[in-house]
């Protein structure tokens, strides 16, 4: 039979420029995630809520109307005016501008409390969760030891034994979320450990350490990430909390628990601005990351898209 | 909801009865970033009254969707955006959430392929089956307790009492499809939408379960989707095959004409791909990969994969042809493949 | 010939807690012998539960037997060191059931594919991306397939991939679990034709692990068929397929629905389920489904009988006769006899276009 002659449709795939490259560009791999991102509304809120907070921690220097420390006996406590948005404390400080400074210190503190916990408790999940057998059991024991004490009574002996302090507080916060994230890491790990491609990577001769780090560890990353978002907001309320029972940020500096502590004492005056403004900065932050998180869950699964 | 203009070909191979279900021009789309994806494109047929059909097509070819369109269950990013489904005198488009629940179950009902997922992993086999009848017939706890016992009786599970108290995952694969067929059952519906339901199973298993849809449907004479990819499977238990490519059926036969004297080029395709049991020759396979949905080829959507493509192919979407009583099949050089056929012999 | 692999009295039990401190021992495989000849196909049937896959995984050292040996170019695998072993691991590659899963979904399969190539040294820097260029040539991959993550392919391109990765290291043996059990028909053929094709042009030696006898029929010189752990019956796969000995053999091949409704196949229904492998039936293991189980055989020790040359079989009653055996004639199919890959040039130009296309519609579908 004679091959009958046709025009054909022009193609409407046009040849990827990568041609012949190991990866796509890391351009098309972020364009994929924030084209996912976007469609998401919670994560976009999330997204949103704390892009202000990192705007504020960022340019607090030129946006605040008066510097962080600036004393001023003039307008010892003053509520709310049109020269100070959110009031001044007792010693005439700009709470407006103390608590867009108060970004500063707070997402440092939660972001090397996070970044700490993160990785101790992954690579120790990671290892447990592979590894398996009575050194997982016995890892694990140790974990529930550590969950086991209530937190705040935790972070306080911590508190009690260095001293008050920002590192005090990075510390005790980061100590607490190990548990968190090596529970987490281990379960992914369980699973992802009995995966094919675990399977295949044996076959082909990969050792431990590369099937562990170069093909287990990356897939049992997102969940971590995830968790990672709403730690960051839980890491903000647990520095705050120590600031304010006295165990943190001494109350001199511009952070947030520290400010409500400072707020408090004048409790029965009837300030509520002192400890409100900075308060709602904590509820806001920590909203932010919740959202992002729960919207984060979503979009970053490969297998979803 | 709007209808596209009449088609002429939808009624071509209906069976003498006012069919039970018909859907017509149907169109379901996903809304996807890379565009619209039309993944069933103006599809048309019916099903009598006690009949078998199966739905037969590879991944990508709509089958799965159709089911899911029938019983409104299509999620975003897809929808209905136009057709008519007819069942028994009614189209199920136009219906609200509230009638369709009401029908969905009790008039059309479906079995899965992972039967074992379908099941809910927390109540008792018993459990399920009695909420079922309380909910859609009324019966009492007695009743409901005698007639899910008889039910497991009729789908061939043994110690019917004692399984009522297993839960999922204390049955295996085929003995959940026969609870999930006994469910489906239970309510005596019109239509059974069955898709993929032995896919996974063992073969052994999967030969019980194709004997127990044909009991069912001789015993209650409900007309029966099987959505499959599997041809073997459906010349076991079919009475009628359409075989779908690209969101429209291209050809429709009763099972002995079908496999007698297969005519859409893809179905040749499709029925010479099955490696033989003999072995030895090459398999011949067909050429290409299933098209983009986003960027459907013009005119006959298999055109690009098949070897009798002409120009005619491209510009012009063929519709259904009667090949023989009750078979049609869609492409503009039914005569060439035949003759083909015949010269290879 | 001589065998490049020889499997003599394998075991392999899992223990399965039932108490806090009890346990029983699943028996996945008990006692499979069996041999692989350089150059041939022997194709390993079985259902779910009858230990197939777990003799793949112990062939490729995935999993230690308990008990048996294993013998690769006579050289036993079960006393290896571990340099030994990565090795060895060279030699005998595996394709995995699940071509998605099998694959990392955070490598693309470029990185995929260049890992073997780098573990074992075979080249590196620009000569290893040309090996990887090429064994994607090889397996009807293109080049530019390599960037892509494996949710970017198609199920057959994915599996393409996973056949890529395993020729990387030049293995001797490729041990295929259920290659193609995920794939429509039309892909799966071709598959099934690149398969044979690559075992043609480098004679290469296969050990195909399927349910699906049609696949295994197609590709094989040498059938197993397994039950609940045990080989039931051994032999030429022409041989098997057309005379079948084993009640068990005959009932998969009456079971397999006809590929021609007008075809009228003797019946050999199995009753029942397959028992479980914690406490299988003692010597038969059949004997709980066996529509002509007798007495004797559950007192009597089945062994592998040879009933033709290189044909055994376990089974007392159908070694001696006893069982009629049934004829399954090769299916006639006119259609096989249309060439319908050759003759337009449009279907081969669009085999090219068409590759390209994502099968997001598959997706969502």
């Amino acid at each position: 039979m004679s091959a009958p002659t046709i025009d054909l449709p022009t193609s409407p795939v046009t040849p990827p420029a990568s041609a012949a490259a190991l990866a796509p560009p890391f351009r098309e791999r972020l364009g994929d995630f924030w084209y996912t991102l976007r469609r998401n509304p919670t994560a976009m809120i999330g997204l949103f809520m704390i892009g202000v907070v990192i705007f504020a921690a960022l340019f607090a220097q030129w946006i605040a109307p008066y510097p962080a420390n600036e004393i001023d006996f003039a307008v010892v406590a003053q509520p709310p005016t049109r020269e100070h948005l959110f009031g001044t404390d007792q010693f005439g400080q700009d709470i407006f501008s103390r608590v867009l400074f108060g970004a500063r210190i707070d997402l440092m503190i939660a972001l090397s409390a996070v970044v700490i916990s993160l990785i101790i408790g992954s690579v120790y999940g990671a290892i447990s969760g592979y590894v398996g057998g009575l050194t997982d059991e016995v890892a694990m024991r140790i974990m529930d030891i550590l969950q086991g004490f209530p937190r705040f009574i935790f972070a306080m002996g911590i508190a009690f034994a260095l001293g008050p302090g920002i590192e005090t507080v990075v510390i005790a916060t980061a100590v607490l979320n190990i548990p968190g994230y090596a529970r987490l890491m281990r379960s992914s790990m369980l699973s992802a450990k009995t995966s094919q491609y675990a399977m295949a990577a044996k076959a082909i001769g990969a050792n431990h350490r590369a099937i562990l780090f170069k093909h287990l560890v990356p897939n049992c990353m997102i969940p971590i990430f995830v968790i990672s978002t709403l730690q960051f907001g839980w890491a903000i309320l647990e520095a705050a909390g120590l600031s304010f029972i006295g165990l943190g940020v001494e109350t001199s500096r511009a952070e947030w628990g520290a400010m409500i502590q400072l707020g408090f004492q004048d409790f029965l005056q009837g300030h509520w601005w002192m400890y409100t403004f900075p308060g709602l900065a904590i509820a806001w932050t920590v909203l932010g990351f919740n959202l992002l998180g729960d919207g984060l869950q979503d979009v970053l699964d490969p297998r979803r898209r | 909801m709007a209808t596209t203009a009449t088609t002429p070909h939808a009624v071509a191979a209906m069976p003498a009865e006012t069919p039970m279900l018909e859907v017509r021009d149907l169109e379901t789309q996903f809304f996807t970033r890379k565009g619209v994806a039309r993944v069933l494109d103006r599809l048309s047929f019916s099903i009598g009254k006690g009949e078998i059909v199966g739905l037969v097509g590879e991944s990508g070819s709509g089958k799965s969707v159709t089911g899911f369109s029938i019983v409104n269950l299509i999620k975003s990013p897809g929808k209905i955006v136009a057709g008519e489904i007819l069942f028994e005198g009614r189209d199920l488009t136009r219906l609200s959430e509230d009638q369709m629940r009401d029908i969905r179950g009790k008039d059309i009902a479906m079995i899965f392929q992972n039967p074992r997922g379908s099941l809910n992993p927390v109540l008792t086999v018993g459990d399920q089956l009695r909420q079922v009848l309380k909910y859609r017939q009324g019966m009492n706890k007695k009743q409901a307790q005698e007639r899910a016992t008889e039910l497991l009786r009729l789908v061939h599970i043994p110690e019917p009492e004692r399984r009522l108290k297993a839960y999922p995952h204390q049955l295996s694969g085929g003995m959940a499809q026969r609870v999930m067929i006994a469910m489906a059952i239970s309510c005596s519906p019109h239509l059974l939408i069955a898709d993929e339901p032995t896919t996974g199973l063992d073969v052994t298993i999967e030969y019980q379960i194709i004997q127990l849809l044909k009991e069912m449907r001789d015993l209650t004479g409900t007309s029966v989707i099987a959505i499959t990819h599997d041809l073997n499977m459906a010349a076991e238990v079919c009475d009628r095959i359409m075989v779908m490519y690209a969101g429209k059926v291209v050809e429709q036969a009763p099972v002995l004409q079908f496999f007698t004297k297969p005519s859409h080029p893809y179905t040749l395709g499709l029925l010479a791909s099955r490696p033989s049991l003999s072995g030895g020759d090459e398999i011949p396979t067909i050429p290409g990969n299933v098209p983009d949905l986003i960027h459907r080829p013009t005119g006959c959507a298999f055109h690009p994969r098949c070897r009798w493509a002409t120009q005619e192919c491209i510009s012009i979407e063929p519709l259904p042809r009667e090949v023989g009583p009750g078979h049609t099949a869609a492409c503009h050089h039914l005569e060439e493949v035949q003759r083909d056929i015949a010269a290879a012999h | 010939m001589t065998s490049l692999l020889r499997i003599e009295s394998l075991k392999k039990y899992y223990p399965i807690r039932t108490g806090m401190f009890s346990h029983k021992m699943l028996h996945a495989i008990d006692g499979v012998s069996f041999d692989i000849e350089k150059g041939e196909t022997v194709g390993l049937v079985g259902e779910s539960g009858s230990g197939k896959s777990t003799v793949a995984k112990c062939a490729t050292l995935l999993e230690k037997p308990s008990d048996g040996t294993i013998e690769f170019e006579d050289k036993s695998l079960t006393t290896l060191s571990f340099d030994e072993m990565t090795r060895a691991r060279a030699k005998i590659q595996m394709v995995f059931q699940d071509p998605y899963d099998s694959l990392n979904p955070r490598r693309t399969a470029g990185q995929t594919v260049l890992e073997p190539i780098k573990i074992h040294n075979i080249a590196s820097g620009q000569a290893a991306k040309n090996r990887v260029v090429e064994l994607f040539e090889r397996v009807g991959l293109r080049p530019e397939h390599m960037a892509r993550y494996p949710h970017q392919l198609s199920g057959g391109q994915q599996q393409r991939v996973g056949i890529a990765r395993a020729l990387a290291t030049n293995p001797d043996l490729i041990v295929l679990d259920e290659p193609t059990s995920a794939l429509d028909v039309s892909v799966q053929a071709k598959l099934l034709r690149l398969l044979k094709g690559l075992q043609r042009d480098e004679q290469l030696t296969y050990l195909f692990i399927s349910h699906d006898l049609s696949v295994i029929g197609y590709l094989s010189n040498k059938v197993a068929v397994m039950y609940l752990g045990q080989i039931i019956e051994f032999g030429p796969t022409k041989q098997v397929f057309s005379r079948p000995r084993h009640p068990y053999t005959m009932a998969l091949m009456s079971a397999i629905p006809a590929a021609n409704p007008l075809e009228r196949r003797e019946r050999i229904i199995l009753s029942g389920e397959i028992p479980s492998p914690i406490e299988p039936p003692e010597y038969c293991r059949l004997v709980t489904r066996c529509p002509y189980a007798k007495d004797e055989c559950r007192s009597m020790k089945m062994e592998l009988w040879e009933v033709e040359p290189g044909h055994t079989v376990a089974c007392i009653r159908s070694v001696r006769g006893e069982i009629p055996i049934p004829t399954f004639l090769d299916e006639s199919r006119p259609m096989n006899l249309v060439k319908l890959d050759t003759g337009s040039e449009a279907a081969a130009i669009a085999d090219d276009v068409l590759l390209e296309v994502d099968d997001e519609g598959s997706k969502n579908a």
